[in-house]
């Protein structure tokens, strides 16, 4: 890690992708991102609109918490993606990331999504950070959970 | 009775964090999604609020979900929680004291607070467990929630009757001595599994006079889980850290892991050793459990007095100088055991141990705890800073 990183976590990576509708491209719509801090109060927004093509980037989000209050907690970041269409909110992503480090929704791949307006929602898993969305993103979901059966008391 | 896998508890504590962040619908669209086998989440039984769950809570401080379980958890009933950020703040704050448990025991303020805040959300499910067929509950938390679960958990064994289960990872202290001792005999060293790893700094916090449950038996049931380096820091407290060393290991095979043991002789020699000693994570052990020691042999003489606390955390180190300075004066050996802890710390603190006991009068015993104390304080501060600064994250 450089000392350009120090203290850095990202709370989203960069993201890209189309938007569709009915498999038609959906250009200017507002993508709208909100993201929670790591560690203080308070969330990050920015948007972007789709090109012509359905098209969005958005820059990863990153936090930097040097000189914010100490605080034991865990880093699980609410992330929430809302495409905004002819008047209609649509939420594409809602998801918590477990892992600081930068595209680590996609498995260290960068994170490139299609994402269809009327899909349903399905929820997916990815190195422990759970996700519901209506995009379909090339990273493997995690194993289901396998839980093992209560253990008898030795006393 | 049983008691839940380890991965499942483990996965359980992790997972309250993901479902505080999407609310009732997507949360139990969750739980379903990953626990439909263990887990009674039918249709009907998905309403807020209404008794036999699932049920989320929430307060400004705390965050929980209770269910009931089902197939091969059937008759088990699950209380999970999780602390908030304005709860982390209470943890760090040095004039936070203590208040009474439902037990009459000494309680650090800020724990007992949340659970309180988020109490009445709890108590339809709690007195419904027997209606339901439960037979055994379980709590689960990790770190702040750790401390909310054991809150809980003497909750439950307090208004109904049911003994609970425990399971904590990296949890910091909840009490003081009289409620850690309380709380191990009432509820059982052998349901209580608190888990952690040797140099997560959580665990380390508040430093003395709290103190961590089970106090008896703790080595026959020491979840103690070896991690590298030499100082307690942020690395290995994170949930992921905890989920990855519990694997798929039984509870025995996570148990008396320790490669060194506090048998009592081992402390005493540990206290009137006179080598230099620094602040390492093993160090900052053997010194918890010295003053353990010499307190509780104290007290065993003279009964039980530190349970008369006061509310701010001078109080608490002006009753520790008291009972150690009554330990000099009980006898010459006690006497003898006081003075080489006190240099001990004297050691720690960089001081040079030499100490009468003429010299080793109330004021002065007190000032080196303060000095102690202080010195804990600023240390696990400062590795709380690093561990934020690093972006590892406690």
């Amino acid at each position: 890690m450089s000392m350009r990183d120090y203290g850095k976590h990202c709370l989203f990576s960069g993201i890209s992708g189309t938007i569709t509708l009915d498999g038609k491209p959906v250009s200017d719509a507002k993508v709208k991102r909100v993201v929670g801090k790591a560690h203080t109060q308070g969330e990050l927004k920015d948007e972007t609109t789709t090109d012509k093509n359905g098209y969005f980037k958005m820059p990863p989000v990153f936090d930097r918490s040097v000189l914010s209050k100490v605080l034991p907690m865990e880093f699980a970041v609410p992330q929430r993606i809302v495409v905004l269409y002819e008047g209609v909110e649509h939420e594409i992503w809602n998801g918590v990331k477990r892992k600081r480090e930068e595209n680590a929704e996609s498995r260290g791949a960068p994170l490139i999504v299609q994402c269809e307006l009327t899909a349903e929602e399905t929820l997916k898993e990815v190195d422990g950070s759970p996700i519901f969305s209506k995009c379909v993103w090339d990273a493997e979901a995690d194993a289901p959970f396998e839980i093992m059966p209560p253990e008898d008391d030795d006393e | 009775m049983p008691k839940i896998a380890a991965n499942f508890a483990a996965d359980l504590a992790s997972n309250v964090y993901d479902l505080s962040r999407f609310g009732v619908n997507k949360g139990t669209f969750y739980l379903k999604q990953r626990y439909s086998k263990a887990l009674d989440l039918n249709e009907k039984n998905i309403t807020v609020g209404k008794t036999g769950g699932p049920a989320f809570f929430k307060s400004r401080t705390a965050f929980g979900f209770a269910v009931c379980g089902a197939g091969a958890y059937k008759g088990h009933a699950f209380i999970v929680l999780r602390g908030s950020k304005f709860l982390a703040d209470w943890l760090t704050n040095a004039n936070v004291g203590v208040s009474r448990s439902r037990f009459a025991q000494p309680v650090h303020d800020g724990f007992n607070r949340a659970f309180k805040s988020m109490e009445s959300q709890l108590t339809p499910f709690v007195n419904s467990l027997a209606d339901q067929g439960i037979s055994s509950v379980h709590c689960v938390g990790h770190s702040l929630g750790g401390a909310l679960a054991s809150v809980t958990a003497e909750y439950v064994k307090a208004t109904t009757g049911y003994k609970p289960y425990l399971y904590t990872f990296g949890a910091p202290r909840v009490g003081l001595h009289a409620f850690a001792d309380m709380f191990t005999s009432t509820i059982g060293p052998e349901r209580l599994f608190r888990v952690y790893h040797r140099t997560d700094i959580v665990p380390c916090i508040p430093f003395w006079p709290f103190v961590h449950f089970p106090t008896r038996l703790s080595d026959t049931n020491d979840y103690f889980q070896p991690s590298p380096g030499e100082f307690p820091g942020g690395e290995w407290h994170s949930m992921n850290r905890y989920v990855t060393t519990v694997g798929r290991n039984n509870w025995s095979t996570l148990r008396g892991r320790r490669s060194q043991f506090y048998s009592d002789s081992a402390v005493e020699d540990w206290i009137t050793k006179r080598s230099p000693i620094s602040f390492t994570a093993t160090n900052l052990e053997w010194l918890d459990r010295a003053i353990n020691y010499v307190l509780v042999k104290i007290l065993d003489v003279l009964g039980s007095l530190i349970t008369t606390t006061g509310t701010s955390a001078l109080t608490l180190m002006d009753q520790l100088a008291i009972v150690l300075k009554k330990g000099i004066d009980i006898s010459n050996n006690m006497s003898e055991l006081v003075l080489a802890l006190i240099r001990r710390i004297m050691t720690m603190l960089g001081l040079k141990p030499a100490l009468d006991v003429a010299d080793a009068t109330y004021m002065f015993i007190r000032n080196i705890f303060q000095q102690l104390y202080k010195r804990v304080s600023d240390y696990c501060r400062r590795v709380l800073d690093d561990v934020l600064v690093s972006g590892k994250g406690v």
